[in-house]
């Protein structure tokens, strides 16, 4: 056999115990990277804030759920042309599901670090309702900030009732690199 | 070493380049940024060098500017001194109190030096000066022009032309005197029928009709204050100012005979002054072949003397000679001349009357000019008189030199013109008419002026009272007219078709009414194009009068109409924050707010305001108020904002309710306003479920005025006249909502109570390059 022969197939089998050695890391540090992923649809402010974008993530189906796609609107877009519609500070108190509602519970965070404006308002609870209402069965996304019903985020909206999905602020935004 | 690397690598030198190319770019970063406004004063773009710059302050100008309307700026230790007239402002770099004369006034924002330079508040410059700042939007203009009345509504006839007369031209800095000339304008109907006819040559008889309500379009002669403005303007002009005529005394005769007489120019007419003479005293006699005026005073001395030549032009000379024991004066004239006999305190005085040698006829297919020579300005009456239709000017205190003048036959609308000494006294100008025209006396520069039909000026407007404006085009009954509406921005479109513009003519700037410029132009070969740019909505029609087609523009009142203003946010709830300056929503609602208030009431609305000072008020007593109050609507203000990363929207938009036809109505009439009033990005109605507003009973409307998030957004909102521009455009929107047909019900034949005189559109002093206006 020739020198490089041998050579190429020493290479693959180090290859190979390099790549069990460190896949074993890999999944240790992330468990998640391998597990199956499911494909959700979130919203994000569009440019301009004409209004929402839908962003569609591979997330691990364990994140799937409504809290993980809170997290998941709460860490942002990853598309550079789109904006978060939460601060990124907000935290997620809890969430319940009743019916076909479910019941958001944020911290105050939320109310205080907002902007303010009936467009930030829309956006910011649109984004929410639009992406939980994504969920089959889930038709309405009723609001609490710090536990308590809020009568609105920042004085524009009126969140005393669930809110329903508003597919007319859905727009189609072409990704601009 | 280092040199030489730098000589030798190209790279090295652009990157050096580049970095000092930055560090001088960064040195000259100022306290303020230039704007891409442009500065105006009329039509005319102010030099570069007054750019205005724009700061957190606002407007800030360079004082330098107030020597261009009449001020006086200088430098003194420290200070900078602004003189006008009597008043003078001390204004130093960073201080915001302001010395004027012996009080002390605070503006609004502290003046920044600048490379020498002191730069100060446009508003303090334009109050100071006596001047108004108009912001055009559309066209990103200041135009900064010296106040004058001509724009306010309608005041007493006499007054305000005196005043247009004398403001207009002691403030103008420039040479072209604009505001509007005096003159005449007819504004009686036809006089039905008469006595007798009053033909020429003959003495009006007792019954002839004097109406009254004709203007005399001459100010008083006492009036000195005039003089000294024809002056201020002859040095204006750089001309030689022409001296008042030194009065001339005949020595001799005083020497002679102990009376002295003195020599009057009166503007024109010349007034002989006979000292310590009482007028009963005096005997005159006028005899032709030659024309000469014998003059008897009984009473004084006689003398013979050599003869006296006077100034006066219309007088060869002056002899005296004694007759019967008394004195004869005898003036010898170059052409015949009337006179009468005047007592001035204990004196009597002989008075000539201005002779009017010459009458010219000018006319035209659709109108002409007449040009009366004359010396000075005289007193003149117009009227009309029917069977036949005539226009007769009467010329007070003048004299027809030459014999009676006839003209014509002529073609146009006046068919013939004669004149003929009516009365000695009255010179009278008659025009026969063979249509119904606008006719009006100007003065000119060797007499007057009679001009009418369309050599009067094509296109003319008049203010009729605070709301409603008329657009007059002097055309023939036979020729189209066609009006339509645009938007964005909002404007009246006039077409006259089969007309012609004889010159361009200079667009006209309002600062009050519903009319914000007026703009013509010739649209294709054969139409006139007028563009009347609204500034609230109006209601039109148009009808014919006297020669012209009138477009007739009325902004609706708002009587009867409740309506609901509602700031949004306030007290401990402070709304929305600005990204550059941290300016508070809630502030900014409120100005609105109340500026619309004002806009509302002056328009007989009933206004209710959620707040009218910094409190916070619960979200749903916003919409009870409304209810309880049982209004037609329900406005809320607002200013928008979006999360921070999202720093590109900009914009107006009005948020209403879902699936109310009438909200979705008033929502649209407001957005279409407001961003054409503001002329933001217009960012549409958006209808939403769960608005706050939804608990009002009547159409209700949320407006987002712009963005806080958007640095520049945020200026403008921070400048007054952008929230007075916002107010505005709501108010425009309720009008357009309450009252959105276009048409005016026809009201029948014109008010003969509108006695408000039209202005011309003066013809374009520059080149204009524009193309046609749509």
């Amino acid at each position: 056999m020739k020198g490089w022969r041998i050579a190429a197939v020493v290479a693959l089998l180090v290859a190979v115990w390099l790549a069990a050695r460190w896949g074993d890391r890999l999944e240790q540090q992330d468990p998640l990277w391998f597990a199956p992923h499911e494909e959700v649809t979130l919203y994000f402010a569009a440019p301009d804030a004409i209004g929402l974008a839908a962003e569609k993530r591979w997330l691990p189906v364990t994140e799937t759920d409504v809290e993980g796609r809170l997290r998941a609107l709460v860490e942002g877009p990853r598309r550079r042309d789109l904006s978060p519609t939460l601060s990124p500070r907000t935290q997620i108190r809890g969430v319940s599901v009743t019916g076909d509602t479910v019941v958001v519970d944020f911290d105050l965070t939320l109310v205080r670090e907002h902007p303010g404006g009936s467009t930030g308002e829309i956006l910011t609870v649109f984004s929410v309702v639009n992406t939980l209402t994504e969920i089959p069965g889930i038709r309405k996304v009723a609001w609490r900030i710090e536990g308590q019903p809020v009568e609105t985020l920042v004085g524009h909206l009126d969140l005393t009732r669930p809110i329903e999905r508003d597919p007319s602020l859905i727009v189609e935004v072409a990704p601009s690199r | 070493m280092m040199r030489r690397l730098f000589l030798r690598h190209p790279g090295i030198q652009a990157t050096v380049k580049a970095v000092a190319f930055f560090v001088l770019l960064l040195l000259f970063e100022t306290g303020g940024r230039a704007s891409t406004v442009q500065l105006m004063s009329g039509n005319r773009l102010l030099p570069h060098q007054y750019a205005p710059i724009l700061t957190s302050g606002g407007f800030f100008v360079p004082l330098e500017l107030a020597t261009l309307f009449g001020g006086e700026v200088s430098y003194e230790e420290g200070e900078w001194l602004l003189t006008r007239g009597q008043r003078t402002a001390r204004l130093k770099p960073g201080a915001r109190a302001v010395e004027v004369g012996d009080s002390v006034m605070e503006l609004s924002a502290a003046p920044i030096e600048k490379d020498h330079e002191l730069f100060v508040p446009l508003r303090f410059l334009g109050d100071f000066m006596g001047l108004r700042v108009f912001w055009d939007v559309a066209a990103n203009t200041l135009d900064i022009t010296p106040w004058t009345p001509l724009s306010r509504g309608v005041g007493t006839q006499r007054a305000r032309q005196q005043g247009q007369a004398m403001s207009s031209v002691a403030v103008q800095p420039a040479p072209v005197v604009s505001g509007a000339p005096i003159y005449a304008s007819l504004v009686v109907p036809p006089v039905a029928q008469e006595a007798a006819p009053v033909g020429l040559g003959e003495p009006a008889s007792a019954t002839s009709p004097q109406v009254e309500a004709t203007l005399t379009g001459r100010r008083s002669q006492e009036n000195d204050a005039v003089d000294d403005v024809k002056e201020a303007v002859e040095r204006l002009l750089g001309r030689l100012v022409t001296p008042r005529p030194a009065s001339r005394e005949w020595s001799a005769l005083r020497q002679a005979t102990g009376v002295a007489m003195q020599v009057i120019d009166q503007d024109g007419m010349w007034a002989y002054r006979l000292e310590g003479v009482a007028p009963e005293e005096i005997k005159t006699a006028y005899l032709v072949d030659p024309d000469r005026l014998i003059v008897d005073l009984p009473k004084v001395k006689g003398a013979k003397l050599d003869p006296y030549t006077p100034p006066d032009p219309s007088v060869r000379q002056i002899r005296a000679v004694e007759w019967e024991g008394g004195l004869r004066l005898i003036f010898d004239f170059v052409h015949a001349v009337g006179h009468r006999v005047e007592k001035e305190g204990e004196a009597a005085r002989i008075v000539f009357y201005r002779p009017l040698t010459g009458v010219h006829v000018d006319a035209g297919a659709y109108g002409g000019s007449i040009r009366l020579d004359v010396t000075g300005q005289p007193s003149y009456e117009i009227y009309r008189l029917t069977d036949p239709d005539r226009l007769v000017v009467d010329l007070r205190d003048t004299s027809l030199v030459a014999g009676p003048v006839t003209v014509g036959p002529l073609e146009g609308p006046v068919t013939r013109v004669r004149a003929a000494q009516n009365q000695p006294e009255i010179a009278r100008v008659v025009l026969d008419v063979a249509s119904d025209i606008p006719v009006e006396v100007l003065p000119g520069e060797e007499g007057l002026l009679v001009l009418y039909g369309d050599h009067l000026g094509l296109v003319a407007y008049r203010n009729v009272g605070p709301r409603e404006f008329h657009i007059g085009v002097t055309a023939p009954a036979e020729t189209q007219v066609r009006v339509h509406r645009l938007y964005r921005p909002d404007r009246l479109v006039m077409d006259v078709e089969g007309l012609t513009l004889p010159a361009p003519l200079d667009d006209q700037v309002f600062l009050e009414g519903p009319v914000s410029r007026l703009r013509v132009s010739q649209f294709n070969p054969t139409t006139v194009r007028v563009v009347a740019d609204l500034r609230y909505h109006v209601r039109y029609a148009v009808r014919r009068e006297q020669g012209r087609h009138v477009l007739v523009l009325e902004q609706p009142v708002l009587k009867g109409k409740t309506i609901t203003v509602d700031a949004g946010h306030g007290g401990r709830d402070g709304g929305a924050v600005g990204v550059r300056h941290g300016v508070l929503e809630k502030e900014i609602n409120l100005d609105i707010a109340l500026r619309l208030q004002e806009l509302l009431s002056g328009a007989e609305a009933v206004v209710h305001m959620t707040r009218v000072d910094d409190t916070f008020i619960d979200l749903w007593a916003r919409a009870d108020l409304a209810n309880e109050t049982e209004s037609d609507v329900l406005v809320s203000i607002h200013a928008n904002s979006v999360p921070p990363d999202n720093t590109s929207a900009k914009g107006t938009e009005t948020f209403v309710r879902l699936g109310e036809p009438l909200s979705e109505r008033l929502g649209a009439a407001l957005q279409s306003s407001v961003t054409s009033a503001l002329n933001t990005v217009d960012r549409g109605v958006r209808a939403n479920r769960y608005l706050v507003v939804r608990r009002a009973n009547m159409p209700a409307a949320l407006v987002e005025v712009a963005f806080l998030a958007d640095p520049e957004e945020e200026e403008l909102l921070m400048e007054p006249w952008f929230r007075q521009r916002a107010a505005e455009g709501i108010f425009n929107g309720l009008l357009r909502y309450f009252y959105p047909e276009d048409e005016l019900e026809a009201d029948g034949s014109p008010d003969a109570a509108v006695d408000a005189p039209w202005i011309h559109l003066r013809e374009a002093t520059a080149p204009q390059g524009a193309p046609a206006v749509s």
